[in-house]
C-alpha cells in the first residue's frame, strides 16, 4: 500500500486498497469496541475525525468513558497519549511548556521544556473549566501543529490530535469556550448514557479500577499512510455543491432553520465537512464522497459552529437540532424542480 | 478500472431521460403562464365576437399565433433549467443506492456500474399539478365557444341580413339583364354601387350614412326607371295612336306628335336606365310621317314590340319592389288627345271616354263581369290599405217601393253604376299592372 500511496496523490484509489484500507480500520474498530461497549456510533465518528486529521470535543456526564476512550484509542493506534486536567488555575505554559534557565556547557541559557501538549494524542479534560487564556494556549498548537516560546517554534509531532471534553452540568466556574477556539475542533460529539443491555455487559466485563488493556492494531506510520489515503477520495461536484449550499444556509436570513442562528458556520467548516465526508467513504471502502456522507458527520461539524441568539436558547434550541433542521430544509441535489415534476417516494 | 462504454451510454441515456423530464417540465410550466391568461383572454374575445355576431376564425389564429410564440419563449426560458448530466446521474444515485457511484464514474475516477434491468426513473410527472390549468383553459375556451346566447341575439343575427332595398335592386337589375331592356353599362354601374355597399362590414350595413346612401340609390333607380317605363307606355300610346288615326291627323296633330315622340325618345336615351340599342335605334329611325307607308303587319310588329317592352319594364319593376303605374300628368295628357280625336267616332273601335267622363257616349264599361283583384306586394303595405278586392255580390233591396211613409221611394243607380259596370279591357289591364 505504502508503494502505490506515493505514486500519485490524485489517482483515484482501487478496490485493493480501499479493501486494505477498510480492513485496517475494521480492525481498530473492533479493537474500540472492544472497550467501549455500545457506542459503535461514536467510535466510527471518532474515527472519521482522526482521519480527517481534525480535533475532537467530547461532551457528555461524567463516567460515560471519555477519558477511556482517549486512552483506548492511544493504544490501539500506538500513539503516545497525555492527558491534561484543565482547572482553573492552570497557566498557559503549564500545557505548551516553559523556557527554564539551565546551565549548559558552562552558559545559563533558557532551555525549552517542551509541556504535555507534545504529544500524539492530547486528552484535554475538563477543558471548560480552565480560563480562556490558557484555553487559547492551544489554539496555535491545533491549528498549526507547533508552539512558539520566546520566539521559537517547536513542532509538533506528527499525528497531532486534540481531544477535548466538558461537562454540559455544573457549570459554575467554568468558561465556554470562544468561538475561534471551538471552530478548531472538527467534531463535537455528544456522548448519550448506555442502555441496560450494555450496562449489564460493562457490568459484566469490567471491574473498578482496573484499566482495560487494549491491543495495537495499527502502526504510527500505517495511521499517516491512511490519513494521506482520505486525500484521494473523490468529492463530486454534485457533493461539494451540496457541502457548499448546506453551509452556506447556516448563515442567518439564508434558510428557515438559520432564523434563530446569530452567527453562521465559517468556510473552515465548509472544508472539514468535506474532508470529514471523504473519511467516511474510506471507513466504507468507498472512492468517493457522497451525500449520505455529508448527512451523517454535518451535525457534528456544523453543531458547535453556529451561534444562537439570545431568544433561541432561552428557548431550548440547540445547534444539534439546528442542523438536524437544516439538513431537512436544504435539498441535496442542486436545481430547483419544477412545480409539475416531483420525486418518487 | 474497467470502463465499459456500453455501460457508460446505457447511464447516460437514462441520465439524459431525466434531464429531457425535468426541462419538459419547466417548458411546462412556463408555458401555462401564458396559457391560462391567454385563454382567458381568448375566451373573452370569442364570447364578445360571438355576441356582436362577427367571424370568429381571426380570434382563433391570434389564439394560435399567441401560443406558438409563448410556446417558443417558454422554450428559451426552460433550456436554461435543464438538468445537467453530473445533476441527473446524482439523481439515479441516490435512487439506486449507488453513494454517487455513477458520477464518480461520470468523473473518471471509477468504474461504470451494470444497469439493472429495470430502472425506475427517480423522477415523474406530478399530474394533479399539471392536468388542472390545461383542463381550465380548455374549459374556458368551452365555455366562450358554446355558450348559449339569449334568444335576443338571434332576432339581432336576422337583422344582419342585408337592407331589403340592396335585394329588390338587385333583382331589379337582374331582370333587367334577363329582359334587355337597358344597356349593360348601366346596369355594370348599378351592380358596382351595390358591390361598394355591401363590400361594408356587416354590423355598418344599418348605419345612418349606408342607409342613406342607400336610400338615395333606391331613389335614383326608382326615377329612372319609372322614367323609362313612362317613356315606352307613353311611346307605345303614341304610336297607336299614329296608327291606328294616321289618316285623321292633320299636320299640326303630326307635326306636334312628332315632337312628343323626339321628347319621348330622348328620355328613353338619357336617361339614367337608358333603352337598350337595338330598341332605340329602332325607334329613333321611326318617321310618324312614314307611318302610312308601312304594312299593317309591320306595324303591328312595332306595336307589339313596345307593347312587350312595356310589360317587360313593369314586370322589372315589379320584380324590384316598384310597383308600375303610369304617370298622371302623361295620362292626363293622353286622354286629352284621346278625347280630341275620339270626338264622333265608334264607340265601338275606340276605348272611348273614361267611365267617370261624362260625355253623350254611354260607355261600355263590362260591369256585369266583375273579376278579382289583389296586390301581393305586401312590401309597402300600410295600416288601413286595400289588400285585396274579390268577386262578390251587394245584398241589395229588391223590394218595391210604397211603403210606408218615410220608407225608401226609389232604388237608385248611382252607386250601382260603379261596381256593376265593368272596365275596357286596356284599362283594365293597366288597373291589373297597378295591382301586380
Amino acid at each position: 500500500m505504502s508503494a502505490s500511496l506515493t505514486d500519485s496523490l490524485t489517482d483515484p484509489l482501487t478496490d485493493d486498497q480501499l479493501n486494505a484500507a477498510g480492513g485496517k480500520l475494521e480492525a481498530v474498530r473492533k479493537a474500540l469496541n472492544e472497550v467501549l461497549f455500545g457506542q459503535e456510533a461514536l467510535i466510527d465518528q471518532v474515527l472519521i475525525c482522526l482521519l480527517s486529521r481534525g480535533h475532537l470535543l467530547l461532551e457528555g456526564l461524567p463516567g460515560l468513558g471519555k477519558t477511556e476512550l482517549v486512552r483506548a484509542l492511544g493504544s490501539v493506534l500506538g500513539l503516545e497519549a497525555k492527558r491534561i486536567q484543565f482547572t482553573p488555575d492552570l497557566l498557559p505554559g503549564d500545557i505548551t511548556g516553559n523556557p527554564l534557565l539551565q546551565e549548559v556547557d558552562g552558559q545559563r541559557k533558557f532551555v525549552f521544556q517542551p509541556g504535555p501538549v507534545f504529544a500524539n494524542l492530547v486528552l484535554a479534560d475538563e477543558i471548560n473549566r480552565a480560563s480562556p487564556k490558557t484555553q487559547s494556549s492551544l489554539l496555535e498548537a491545533m491549528q498549526e501543529h507547533r508552539v512558539t516560546s520566546m520566539g521559537e517554534r517547536h513542532i509538533l509531532p506528527a499525528p497531532f490530535f486534540v481531544m477535548a471534553t466538558q461537562n454540559p452540568i455544573e457549570l459554575e466556574g467554568t468558561y465556554p469556550l470562544p468561538e475561534a477556539q471551538l471552530d478548531r475542533f472538527l467534531f463535537k460529539l455528544n456522548i448519550e448514557a448506555n442502555g441496560p443491555e450494555v450496562l449489564q455487559r460493562i457490568v459484566q466485563q469490567r471491574r473498578l479500577g482496573e484499566d482495560a488493556n487494549s491491543p495495537q492494531v495499527l502502526a504510527q506510520g500505517e495511521l499517516l499512510e491512511l490519513m494521506a489515503l482520505t486525500h484521494r477520495i473523490h468529492l463530486p461536484d454534485v457533493v461539494a455543491n451540496y457541502i457548499a449550499r448546506l453551509v452556506y444556509a447556516t448563515q442567518p436570513g439564508q434558510s428557515k432553520a438559520s432564523a434563530c442562528i446569530k452567527y453562521g458556520a465559517s468556510p473552515r467548516a465548509a472544508i472539514g465537512l468535506a474532508a470529514a465526508a471523504r473519511s467516511r467513504a474510506l471507513l466504507h471502502r468507498r472512492p468517493n464522497a457522497s451525500y449520505e456522507d455529508v448527512r451523517a458527520i454535518a451535525p457534528s461539524v456544523l453543531q458547535h459552529r453556529l451561534v444562537l441568539d439570545y431568544h433561541a436558547r432561552l428557548e431550548g434550541m440547540t445547534g444539534q437540532r439546528i442542523a438536524g433542521d437544516l439538513l431537512t430544509e436544504v435539498p441535496a441535489h442542486a436545481g430547483e424542480l419544477p412545480p409539475v415534476v416531483r420525486e418518487r417516494i | 478500472m474497467s470502463e465499459s462504454p456500453v455501460f457508460r451510454e446505457a447511464w447516460i441515456r437514462h441520465a439524459a431521460v431525466l434531464s429531457r423530464l425535468v426541462r419538459a417540465g419547466w417548458w411546462w410550466a412556463w408555458f401555462v403562464k401564458g396559457l391560462l391568461p391567454g385563454s382567458a383572454l381568448c375566451g373573452l374575445a370569442l364570447l364578445t365576437v360571438r355576441i356582436l355576431d362577427g367571424s370568429a376564425y381571426n380570434i382563433w389564429l391570434l389564439y394560435g399565433l399567441f401560443l406558438t410564440i409563448w410556446a417558443w419563449v417558454a422554450i428559451r426560458k426552460s433550456s436554461a433549467q435543464r438538468l445537467s448530466e453530473p445533476q441527473a446521474l446524482s439523481r439515479l444515485d441516490v435512487s439506486l443506492g449507488f453513494h454517487h457511484r455513477l458520477v464518480s464514474a461520470y468523473d473518471g475516477v471509477a468504474a461504470w456500474p451494470e444497469v439493472p434491468v429495470r430502472v425506475i426513473p427517480p423522477l415523474r410527472w406530478n399530474l394533479p399539478a399539471t392536468l388542472p390549468p390545461a383542463a381550465l383553459a380548455a374549459c374556458l375556451l368551452l365555455f366562450a365557444a358554446a355558450l348559449p346566447l339569449p334568444a335576443a341575439r338571434e332576432e339581432l343575427r336576422i337583422e344582419r341580413e342585408e337592407p331589403v332595398a340592396w335585394t329588390e335592386t338587385a333583382a331589379f337589375v337582374e331582370a333587367l339583364k334577363r329582359g334587355e331592356l337597358v344597356q349593360p353599362e348601366a346596369l355594370e354601374s348599378l351592380e358596382k354601387q351595390l358591390e361598394t355597399l355591401r363590400e361594408k362590414p356587416r354590423e355598418e350595413w344599418y348605419r345612418q350614412g349606408t342607409l342613406e346612401t342607400t336610400e338615395q340609390m333606391r331613389q335614383q333607380v326608382e326615377r329612372d326607371a319609372r322614367t323609362l317605363q313612362r317613356a315606352l307606355e307613353e311611346t307605345s300610346a303614341l304610336l297607336g295612336l299614329a296608327m291606328s288615326r294616321q289618316e285623321q291627323l292633320t299636320a299640326d296633330m303630326r307635326e306636334q306628335m312628332t315632337s312628343m315622340l323626339q321628347d319621348l325618345l330622348n328620355d328613353l336615351g338619357e336617361n339614367g336606365l337608358p333603352l337598350s340599342e337595338d330598341l332605340l335605334s329602332r325607334l329613333q329611325t321611326l318617321d310618324l310621317d312614314q307611318l302610312p307607308q308601312m304594312t299593317p303587319e309591320q306595324q303591328q310588329q312595332l306595336q307589339n314590340m313596345l307593347d312587350q317592352a312595356c310589360e317587360s319594364m313593369g314586370q322589372c319593376m315589379i320584380a324590384g319592389g316598384m310597383p308600375g303605374t303610369l304617370d298622371a300628368d302623361t295620362l292626363a295628357e293622353l286622354l286629352a288627345l284621346m278625347e280630341i280625336l275620339g270626338a264622333g267616332g265608334n264607340p265601338g273601335e275606340t276605348p272611348g271616354a273614361s267611365p267617370l267622363t261624362f260625355t253623350d257616349q254611354h260607355p261600355e264599361l263590362a260591369a256585369n263581369n266583375p273579376f278579382a283583384l289583389n296586390n301581393p306586394d305586401m312590401s309597402r303595405a300600410a295600416l288601413g290599405d286595400l289588400l285585396q278586392v274579390t268577386e262578390g255580390e251587394h245584398e241589395v233591396e229588391t223590394g218595391t217601393a210604397g211603403g210606408p211613409a218615410g220608407a225608401l221611394g226609389s232604388e237608385g243607380r248611382a252607386g250601382e253604376t260603379v261596381w256593376r259596370d265593368s272596365l275596357l279591357p286596356d284599362e283594365e289591364k293597366r288597373l291589373q299592372q297597378y295591382f301586380q
